[in-house]
């Protein structure tokens, strides 16, 4: 089956402008040759820092920015390309998405039928005698009911985890294959959190969605994502199979994100001795040559600070930007807490 | 047992405001032995950092601490007059904040800012302030710190704005410091490095530390004992090893439950159904029987006291009505 999106050699660059006549004076490197796909079913999460692209990559598969060079397919078809409207509101009906704070993403001074009745009668859903009961059936789906009750609300009445649930279900409104979920759950509190996640895979089986999960989150990636892609400074530096990234890292950036996340359990976690990462993440303004991650990497070889490493896959859909990826075959699987020589 | 450095006695801080008077810290009582390192936990609105600012005397309006006892060493810092409490604020007791641009100076250069911080507390001249200041940024982890010293914040990035403040705090070389959600805004790699400059600085000074955090995984990390917290109130405590092995209140258990820690993978995800209370109209009884799976009938009633089950253990549930002694209210 063909990937239901997939993404080749993406590169998107944001001049600075503010040299003379509002000449570039500067270029953001935000993503640079991102190659990436998400099969229908499947959800894909991408991590990383701040700088590493994560969410201008989700931004271009929405459309909201222009890439700068490389394809994005949606359903074997150009994303790029779509030049008319009509194209474009299909995709818009196909590719949905959730953000970070659903404080901001919200109209303060529309209702939730209000909120809701727009898409659906924007792309003529349902016909228009029916738009009532649809956003109460959406509003029932998505664990607010009966959903008779909140119609007229304003999303002020509405707790950080109440108001989620609104913009999940206005992004499943249409109907979408792909949902582009941007820190969806970041700012929830744990509990609600844990709600979030379990509605979102409740939704997932229903309506046979695909997820693309922009997370820094380990621990949500581990439970809720079936494949991972890690980024670091606009490069994709390690993807595969959630399981045996976390079990058989093959990139150093990845190691060090894992020894550095916060773990829940005291036994395990003061058995980690591994110094932390040193240093700051680079600005995408001007990153390192060659492997971008070199200069904060504790196993750079001169060759590192030279040559851009390739993205090699290990012939499992297991993928590294590392000049050393084949060393780590040798070492025994990650644990966490458990000591580690590096080469 | 010799006297906690910090100890806080049924702490009663209230905010009034236009839509009723939310109990934000409602009988908190908590200590910090010498040399110690205490978490607060506790999901957003649960009055953990009006708990910290309360310690501080930082409660500003429409908030008031309505009642209760906060020793540090040995004086109550409830009574002491606004003048002595600015000597024990950033002396003896100090505080670093989760958003370090709102509490430096952007257009003041980072050593001044320091150094200002030195010469409240320390009867020094400029010359030794401004080598005092230099010290504290070479031992928080500054590269190049003389040159840091000219510079104005905003040339700084999160995590060296995070060691500017902690360089700021750690300069009276204090017995003391409560560190307010010191990492939230910072990236994991970058967390790492804070967390474990605060551990380390804490060893070198002999100081204590009080963690506030939503964080199960810091707490896990970095600290001896736990608060829990919900709801304005502290409903469980004990070691971090007990507490993440054996939680004893409900709302704990279901808390670690809903954690994803990065270290398994779980397939399928828990939750704790409803939400957190509205603390101007808290639930009768137990604040957390409306989402309580172990709930009692009388738990909607009466609130629990907090139930004493091993020296340093106690929980405020009705389960251990039996089991413990109800500690004095």
């Amino acid at each position: 089956m063909p990937p239901l999106l997939e993404i080749r050699n993406l590169e998107v660059h944001f001049p600075i402008s503010g040299g003379w006549f509002n000449s570039p004076r500067a270029v953001v490197h935000a993503v640079d040759g991102v190659y990436l796909h998400v099969n229908p079913g499947e959800i894909v999460a991408v991590v990383g820092e701040s700088g590493c692209g994560k969410t201008t990559l989700a931004r271009s598969v929405l459309g909201l920015n222009q890439p700068t060079g490389g394809a994005i397919r949606f359903r074997d078809a150009s994303l790029l390309d779509a030049k008319t409207t009509q194209q474009m509101r299909d995709y818009r009906r196909e590719i949905q998405m959730i953000f970070q704070d659903p404080f901001d993403s919200l109209n303060p001074r529309k209702t939730v039928l209000q909120t809701l009745a727009q898409p659906l009668r924007i792309h003529g859903v349902v016909p228009r005698s029916q738009i009532r009961a649809e956003v109460i059936r959406l509003l029932n789906m998505v664990g607010l009911s009966p959903g008779e009750s909140y119609l007229g609300r304003y999303p002020h009445q509405f707790s950080g985890g109440q108001r989620q649930r609104i913009c999940i279900a206005r992004a499943i409104a249409l109907r979408p294959s792909l949902i582009v979920a941007d820190e969806a759950v970041s700012a929830l509190d744990i509990s609600i959190r844990a709600q979030i996640l379990a509605l979102l895979q409740k939704l997932k089986a229903e309506l046979g969605l695909s997820y693309l999960f922009i997370t820094h989150d380990l621990g949500v990636v581990r439970s809720f994502c079936e494949r991972v892609v890690v980024m670091y400074l606009g490069h994709v530096v390690e993807e595969g199979p959630t399981e045996r990234v976390f079990q058989r890292p093959r990139h150093p950036y990845t190691i060090a994100l894992l020894e550095a996340c916060p773990l829940a359990d005291p036994v395990i976690a003061r058995k980690r001795t591994s110094a932390p990462l040193t240093g700051d993440i680079p600005s995408p303004i001007s990153p390192p040559k060659a492997c971008r991650f070199h200069t904060r990497c504790p196993m750079a070889q001169d060759i590192c600070r030279t040559e851009a490493p390739p993205l090699v896959d290990d012939g499992r859909g297991h993928i590294s930007r590392c000049h050393f990826a084949d060393e780590f075959e040798r070492q025994p699987r990650f644990e966490f807490g458990a000591s580690r020589v590096m080469a | 047992m010799s006297e906690p450095l910090l100890s806080a006695k049924n702490l009663v801080t209230r905010l009034f405001t236009d839509s009723g008077t939310v109990l934000a810290v409602d009988g908190v009582s908590l200590h910090v032995g010498h040399g110690e390192a205490v978490a607060l936990v506790g999901e957003s609105g649960c009055g953990k950092s009006m708990t910290a600012l309360s310690l501080m005397r930082l409660v500003r309006k429409p908030g008031r601490i309505i009642s209760g006892e906060v020793t540090f060493e040995g004086r109550n810092l409830l009574s002491l007059s606004e003048r002595e409490m600015r000597d024990v604020r950033g002396g003896r007791l100090a505080m670093v904040f989760q958003d370090p641009m709102t509490f430096l100076n952007p257009l003041m250069r980072v050593g001044e800012q320091i150094m200002e911080a030195v010469l409240l507390h320390q009867r020094l001249g400029r010359s030794a302030a401004r080598l005092a200041a230099l010290e504290a940024l070479e031992r928080v982890g500054i590269p190049a710190a003389k040159n840091v010293m000219d510079y104005f914040p905003h040339q700084l990035s999160g995590g060296m704005r995070q060691r500017v403040l902690i360089a700021m705090a750690i300069s009276s070389k204090p017995a003391m410091l409560i560190a307010d959600e010191p990492t939230t805004a910072l990236d994991v790699t970058i967390q790492a490095q804070i967390m474990r400059l605060l551990a380390q600085l804490r060893r070198e000074l002999s100081s204590s530390m009080l963690l506030i955090t939503h964080d199960l995984g810091l707490v896990a990390e970095y600290c001896d004992r736990v608060y829990v917290m919900y709801a304005g109130r502290i409903v469980e405590e004990g070691d971090v090893f007990g507490v993440f092995a054996n939680p004893r209140h409900p709302y704990t258990r279901a808390l670690l439950r809903s954690t994803l820690s990065p270290d398994r993978r779980i397939q399928k995800l828990s939750s704790i159904e409803g939400q957190p209370p509205n603390l101007i109209m808290p639930p009768p009884g137990c604040r957390f029987h409306p989402r309580c799976g172990e709930k009692l009938p009388k738990c909607a009633v009466d609130a629990p006291p907090d139930f004493a089950l091993a020296p340093g253990v106690g929980a405020r549930c009705w389960l251990y009505e039996g089991n413990g002694h109800a500690a004095a209210p």
